[in-house]
């Protein structure tokens, strides 16, 4: 059986927070995100295949963080920017968000049809990548081509300058 | 046991984000993301803008022609015999 150390452990931990900040965009639920995942690498460290513990509390940090979204929806209890209280999400942050989502709204807007159809389909509607080909009656790899470069697009308009795509983010591991 | 090597593109980024990736291939996209500060980056501003979309559906399906066409199209698939997506049943109850 795997075991983690605790020293193993203290030496992820510095780019698990900064993770978990970059999701969590404030330091509060960051910190509650980097507890989760601890105690769930803890509880599941039989699961660990001993070869690179970082890259496994990535994993956990992403779903935990995945999880508490999905959770937050299916309530009904989606962060409200302009009701929360300060305690939870910082004015910086809540800030920040507010004008990133009307970013997103704003240059959506601006998309052709096609790339708003494909953004909808999968991101919005949550189809699978498969289905939204089969309805759209396309290839999945069409599908997989269309959508990236559709969000791609949207982040190049929020971010009014062009961004890395393609091959230039190609890399081996 | 030596790892297969993978090679990681743009559309595996956005395919990590939609939760879309075989397990092997998901651990790859991690392990790039793990050293690279740059692009880890750039995947949760993708995943951050699937947030946004999230968040402001109904906004979106303001567009009439955009929402005529994801209309009949989600409609195809549910004649096709599949379940509503994931998303649809999630507004669907926070409707309710």
């Amino acid at each position: 059986m795997t075991t983690i150390t605790s020293a193993e452990l203290q030496e992820v931990l510095p780019a698990l927070n900064r993770f978990a900040l970059k999701l969590t965009r404030n330091a509060d639920r960051a910190d509650d995100l980097v507890q989760d995942c601890v105690e769930r690498a803890l509880n599941k460290a039989h699961l660990f295949d001993g070869q690179n513990l970082r890259s496994w509390m990535f994993t956990i940090c992403r779903r935990v963080f995945l999880n508490q979204i999905r959770k937050e929806k299916s309530r009904g209890t989606q962060v409200d920017i302009e009701n929360t209280p300060e305690s939870k999400f910082s004015a910086k942050a809540l800030q920040e968000d507010k004008m990133h989502f009307q970013d997103v709204v704003e240059n959506f807007s601006k998309l052709p049809l096609n790339d708003k159809v494909i953004l909808s389909l999968v991101v919005i509607e949550g189809l699978k990548y498969d289905e939204a080909a089969a309805v759209l009656e396309i290839p999945v790899g069409t599908v997989r081509s269309r959508l990236s470069r559709a969000r791609a697009k949207l982040v190049e308009l929020m971010e009014d300058e062009g961004v890395e795509e393609g091959t230039s983010l190609a890399a081996v591991v | 046991m030596t790892q297969p090597h993978y090679l990681i593109r743009e559309q595996d980024l956005h395919a990590y984000i939609d939760g879309e990736l075989s397990k092997p291939r998901r651990r790859a996209v991690e392990r790039f993301l793990a050293d690279r500060h740059l692009t880890l980056e750039r995947a949760i501003e993708l995943f951050r803008t699937n947030l946004g979309l999230h968040r402001y559906r109904e906004k979106f399906y303001e567009d009439q022609e955009l929402k005529t066409e994801v209309e009949r199209l989600l409609k195809k698939h549910r004649c096709a015999g599949n379940e509503p997506p994931h998303f649809e049943n999630v507004m669907m109850h926070n409707r309710g």
